[in-house]
């Protein structure tokens, strides 16, 4: 980054509130956004990164927060500009630095399990949960995310035994990858009890992904 | 999944962090010493934070 770049400090429009940095994550879509690489990218440089933060409003409250400015607001600055349809209360007790580290990748997984679970209908629990890549955080997350929507069996891989040890210590069987594709699909199907993966049949419509009416 | 349940279930997941049901591990940086966060970042392990000074 380049030392000496000043900006102006941002301005709040109609639906945003200027909110102070409490904690910021540097999650991986930030980087991707932040370095062109990501379609989101606006592709103006110099850029402050930052999707999103914990930040604290005029009032004091503590809030997760998207960021609401254009290029080249982010959220790693000390003020942000925090657009009020995208700004969350903390409950009491959070730690605003695991808020601000967990929401983006949790999500990920978050969000494809509860909308399984809506397609499993009364069933509602996912069945078998595959993760590809359970050595990162997002893959640490997925497995107590699906762990926690009662799956009947977290099996995740990747490389790297410090990642899969602590993937296993939330719960998840795991498989290392070689990178030798037979010798991965032999160890895999050995985990999945010889069932593969394969494209889930729902027991109930999936709802609508219009929410006009 | 409509972009108005995405939203639905951003503080469901904020709030599972807060009570703990989710263990998130992370390290934090100040923001005045965001350059060596963000060369923290590509290492894998915690999830990099940036903090107030």
């Amino acid at each position: 980054m380049e030392a000496g770049i000043r900006v102006a400090e941002p301005v709040a429009a109609a639906g945003t509130e200027i909110v102070e940095l409490v904690a910021a994550g540097i999650h991986q879509v930030t980087r991707s956004v932040a370095t062109g690489r990501h379609y989101g990218s606006g592709e103006i440089f110099p850029v402050i990164p930052g999707l999103n933060a914990v930040a604290r409003t005029r009032g004091g409250e503590l809030v997760f927060t998207s960021s609401a400015g254009s290029p080249p607001y982010g959220t790693f600055a000390e003020r942000i500009v925090s657009p009020d349809a995208m700004r969350f209360p903390l409950p009491g007790g959070a730690r605003p630095e695991a808020v601000a580290a967990g929401v983006n990748p949790g999500m990920a997984s978050w969000l494809p399990l509860k909308a399984r679970e809506a397609e499993m209908g009364e069933v509602g629990r996912p069945g078998t949960v595959l993760i590809l890549g359970v050595t990162g955080i997002a893959g640490f997350l997925a497995v107590q995310n699906a762990r926690l929507l009662s799956a009947t069996r977290v099996v995740g891989c990747g490389r790297g035994q410090p990642g899969l040890d602590r993937a296993a210590d939330v719960g998840a069987q795991t498989v290392a990858i070689t990178g030798d594709r037979d010798t991965d699909a032999d160890a895999l199907a050995r985990v999945l009890d010889g069932d593969t993966p394969r494209w889930p049949r729902p027991t109930s419509r999936p709802r609508s992904r219009s929410t006009s009416s | 999944m409509a972009a108005a349940d995405i939203k639905a279930q951003i503080p469901v997941y904020i709030k599972l962090i807060a009570d703990g049901a989710i263990q998130v591990p992370y390290r934090t940086f100040p923001l005045s010493d965001a350059g060596a966060a963000w060369t923290a970042s590509t290492e894998s392990g915690p999830r990099v934070v940036l903090v107030r000074d």
